[in-house]
């Protein structure tokens, strides 16, 4: 029990913080993150020592996220309503143009930013996290929420664009940047179109 | 931008290219892309700084924790037989043997049963992400064919003679998948405009034994299976789609 013990104390603040970004109320999340825990524990034989314990307790924790989640509903509104896909459909090409510093957009839209990551699926929030916070490899992700490879890439995909399609269009209407003319004037180095 | 061109964007921000396949992909760009995607790598990177903060485990929640852990019971109680002679006596050597088999076979069983405490969850919230998983065309015909293809000798039903179709709408085939590790392959379907997976495995396989298990868990997207030759199907979905199991017609000859 002690060393059990000892291996989640180690990352209880990266469990906890991923468990909070995915159901982001403060009580469901301390509520999940007991109920987490203590469903490790009861399933303790379960792990082989010497594999990924990481990678196992979060399998464990993102299910109970995937319940809670179900449980208390989209309280928020989500990135698929008409006016997000809007945003999408209007922006999603002039992003790199417009945003020269997006560390800078980010910190400007504050809370926002929050608001939408939930509205993302838990599936998108879950492998944006997984990727860009807790750093676990396309195959790692994969296993830890058992589906495709390619499923993760485009779980990051379409989160990673509803995310800058929405914080560009609240970054415009607040005045954080300013939109650029379609086509902009600048040496160029290209010759020609890419193949892509 | 195609699906392969967007695995690949994604790919590159996440560092998963080799060297080479970054300055392929980095040459097949045009200029506004290229802009786009350093403007991309830039905009990830500031959101995981964003999202990682301000979120560690207050010490009271791990406290709590703790507590309810520590309050677990942790080994059984073992009662000392009043007559030690008579306990002897009742299991001797042969006793001993039996559980000695007992032991290994639940032990083969457990090493030959996947080991899982996550129930089977359809991950795919829309049917468009669903779709993109698609690993075939969208029809019955190409579908049966990935089917043979993968030494699955089914057959399909027409979609629009079966009897769902009448209770619910949009009913159709979105393609095929293999799934978990390449050990099944799934159908995949759009009902009510929701995404539905059947999953199919063989009869008598670890996996097969677990989506049995998994109708009865209530955190479970299993709603029903079927039997269907050396087969088992499966209805997955947070959609009632029970009548989806009529899809898969039976062995083909």
């Amino acid at each position: 029990m002690d060393e059990f013990l000892e291996k989640i104390e180690q990352h209880r603040d990266e469990f906890f913080r991923f468990i909070k970004r995915n159901v982001w109320d403060t009580g469901v999340a301390e509520d999940v993150f007991g109920q987490g825990v203590l469903a490790a524990y009861e399933n303790r034989s379960k792990y082989t020592p010497g594999t990924n314990f990481r990678a196992w307790m979060y399998r464990i924790l993102l299910n109970k996220c995937y319940v809670a989640n179900r449980e208390t509903g989209r309280a928020f509104q989500s990135l698929d309503h008409p006016a997000a896909q809007d945003a999408i459909a209007h922006h999603r090409e002039d992003f790199g143009n417009i945003v020269q510093d997006p560390k800078a957009v980010l910190e400007q839209c504050g809370d926002e930013v929050y608001r939408a990551f939930r509205g993302l699926s838990t599936a998108q929030r879950s492998c944006i996290l997984l990727r860009g916070i807790e750093k676990f490899s396309y195959q790692e992700i994969a296993e830890i929420m058992e589906i495709p490879v390619g499923t993760v890439m485009t779980h990051l995909a379409r989160g990673r664009k509803k995310l800058r399609a929405e914080l560009t269009e609240y970054a415009m209407e607040t005045g954080a940047i300013r939109s650029f003319p379609a086509t902009q004037t600048k040496p160029s180095h290209a010759t020609g179109e890419g193949k892509g | 931008m195609n699906t392969k061109k967007e695995h690949l964007w994604q790919a590159y921000i996440d560092g998963e290219l080799s060297a080479t396949d970054m300055v392929d992909f980095e040459e097949s760009l045009s200029e506004s892309e290229s802009r786009l995607l350093a403007s991309d790598v830039l905009f990830d990177r500031a959101l995981s700084e964003g999202l990682a903060k301000d979120a560690a485990c207050p010490d009271d929640v791990w406290a709590r924790t703790k507590a309810l852990l520590e309050a677990q019971p942790t080994v059984p109680t073992n009662d000392t037989p009043k007559n030690p002679i008579l306990y002897r006596r009742a299991w001797g050597p042969w006793g001993f043997a039996t559980i000695v088999a007992a032991a290994m076979i639940t032990l083969m069983v457990s090493w030959m049963m996947p080991s899982t405490s996550a129930p089977i969850i359809l991950a795919e919230e829309t049917v468009d992400e669903l779709a993109a998983q698609s690993q075939v065309n969208a029809n019955s015909a190409d579908i049966e064919r990935y089917m043979h293809e993968n030494n699955y000798q089914l057959r399909l039903v027409a979609v629009e003679t079966l009897h769902i179709v009448q209770i619910h709408s949009d009913v159709h085939l979105l393609g095929a998948r293999r799934n978990y590790n390449g050990d099944v392959v799934e159908l995949l379907v759009a009902c009510c405009h929701q995404p539905v997976t059947i999953i199919i495995a063989e009869r008598n396989t670890p996996l097969a034994r677990i989506i049995a298990q998994e109708v009865a868990n209530s955190e479970s997207d299993v709603q029903a299976t079927r039997n269907i030759g050396n087969y088992v199907a499966a209805v997955v979905s947070k959609h009632p789609a029970v009548g989806l199991l009529d899809i898969v017609a039976g062995q083909h000859l």
